[in-house]
């Protein structure tokens, strides 16, 4: 049995290796960029909307305020990004009830590139927001003492939040099986729904993580008291 | 080894794409026409408001024009009350002067009858009188009535006052026209020959004597000397009687107007 989808290889020729991660990546990719695409091909401005325009909106306009409220900073700058970790770790979880379809979450490889993503994104949304120095003087405060643990922070964040998306996908998809090995019929349904939400709420938290820990660095003021208090809210 | 770092780095690669895509496909598109509507509805509210003022504005006018044509309405009403009044006032002294010369008119009318009815009444008295004092004293005392007039009238011409026979002679010394005598009955022979012999032992006159008879004359003799009459006729009489019975007649007459009058007048 696999505990993640990378050790199903569709297609290996060193060093490209095509796995079912990858694979599964590029269908959740191609869902929602053909799902955007025919919808807003045409959108209405009148106040009917057609269901999908309204499905979309309803999305987006969530997310959107999901962002001004955490960081009560403007959210178009984050929104494509906080946005885009959201829809696709969410569409990946919710995409297991298909039969035979393996959540690219539920691979470490993927999980840890998300969270690499969040650790470049975070100083390069800092830095933008507040210039290079005064983004690297933020790492001496209060007291240049603190700059190695600092730094440590950063990392072990970053492995948090990988680990914690993938354990999490990977368990429920796990116990799903074994579950589904040992009481065949009922149980493993229920299972499912329960994954079904700990994958909406794991999508969550990792999107609103990463925009805690992005936009505390984008504000030196608010850097300490954003990222204790958030921290401490959604871990 | 749980990770697969060519999976690790193409997801990153996959990853930063789909950013790429979707900020293209999805949230552009999406935020543009959530923008794009949102100015739409400010729009139409800042419209909503602007003809919201603009009715109230419309409110307030037409309330004014309301209270204007009330107000037009009351100064109509009260100048029609006036101008009413007016004509019911030119009415009332419109009425009331037609009912004074009504009134004027029926006197002079009320009047012209009164006087012939005392016309008739006169000469029907004469007559009557005549009549029966010419059947009293043919029956009683076998006396001419014009004969008893004629003496009478001699009677009268013996006892003139000294000042009425000295002027009566001298306007007949300055005059010789005749002597007109006239009566209201045709005088008989004798009777004018006592005429003259008493004219000429009165005033010792040559002058000529004329006899005429005059119906208008009321049952009596006149003589017409230079100006100067000697009358004697029933007509003196009744002359008296006459003015008595219009003093009568008027009299009853007013106080019978002032009954009616004020009770015509508070019907009007």
């Amino acid at each position: 049995m696999e505990i993640s989808p990378d050790s199903i290889i569709i297609y290996a020729r060193e060093p490209i290796v095509l796995n079912a991660t990858l694979l599964f990546t590029w269908l959740t990719m191609g869902l929602l960029v053909g799902v955007s695409a025919w919808v807003t091909r045409q959108l209405s401005v009148r106040p009917r909307l057609p269901a999908w325009q309204n499905l979309l909106e309803m999305i987006v306009e969530g997310i959107y305020n999901q962002i001004r409220d955490i960081t009560q900073q403007d959210p178009e700058p984050y929104l494509s990004f906080v946005g885009t970790l959201f829809l696709f770790i969410v569409t990946s979880n919710l995409l297991t009830v298909v039969p035979g379809y393996h959540a690219p979450t539920g691979s470490l490889s993927t999980t840890a590139a998300l969270a690499l993503c969040v650790f470049v994104a975070v100083p390069i949304f800092g830095i933008r927001q507040q210039g290079l120095w005064h983004y690297l003087k933020s790492y001496l405060e209060p007291t240049p003492i603190m700059l190695p643990f600092q730094i440590i922070g950063e990392f072990s964040r970053t492995l948090a939040l990988a680990m914690r998306l993938f354990g999490n996908i990977m368990s429920g998809n796990l116990l799903a099986a074994i579950l589904l090995s040992l009481v065949p019929l009922f149980v493993p349904v229920v299972m499912h729904i329960l994954g079904l939400v700990f994958g909406v709420i794991q999508a969550y938290v990792f999107s609103v993580l990463a925009l805690v820990y992005i936009a505390s660095a984008s504000s030196v003021q608010q850097h300490n008291h954003h990222v204790s208090t958030q921290e401490n809210n959604y871990e | 080894m749980l990770i697969n770092w060519f999976t690790v780095f193409a997801q990153v690669l996959n990853f930063l794409i789909l950013v790429a895509l979707l900020r293209w496909f999805l949230y552009k598109p999406i935020l543009k026409v959530m923008h794009k509507r949102q100015m739409q509805l400010e729009e139409r509210w800042q419209e909503a408001e602007r003809l919201q003022a603009e009715a109230q504005q419309a409110l307030i006018t037409y309330q004014q024009q309301q209270q204007e044509l009330q107000q037009q309405q009351a100064a109509l009403l009260t100048e029609a009350r006036v101008t009413a009044e007016q004509e019911r006032q030119h009415l009332l002294a419109q009425i009331r002067q037609e009912m004074t010369n009504q009134r004027t008119a029926w006197e002079i009318d009320l009047q012209q009858e009164q006087d012939a009815f005392l016309r008739t009444l006169r000469q029907k008295v004469i007559h009557q009188t005549y009549a029966i004092a010419r059947q009293a004293l043919s029956d009683l005392a076998h006396a001419d009535l014009e004969y008893q007039m004629i003496q009478v009238f001699c009677d009268r011409l013996r006892h003139l006052e000294d000042s009425q026979r000295q002027a009566i002679a001298q306007a007949l010394s300055q005059t010789n026209s005749a002597i007109l005598v006239r009566s209201s009955f045709e005088m008989p022979a004798d009777l004018r020959q006592q005429v003259i012999d008493e004219l000429h032992s009165q005033f010792a006159i040559a002058h000529p004597i004329e006899f005429v008879t005059a119906s208008n004359l009321l049952c009596g003799i006149e003589i017409k000397l230079a100006g100067q009459e000697i009358v004697w006729s029933l007509d003196t009489y009744l002359q008296t009687l006459e003015q008595l019975l219009s003093n009568a007649l008027t009299q009853e007459e007013t106080s019978h107007y002032e009954h009616d009058l004020p009770a015509s007048t508070s019907c009007l």
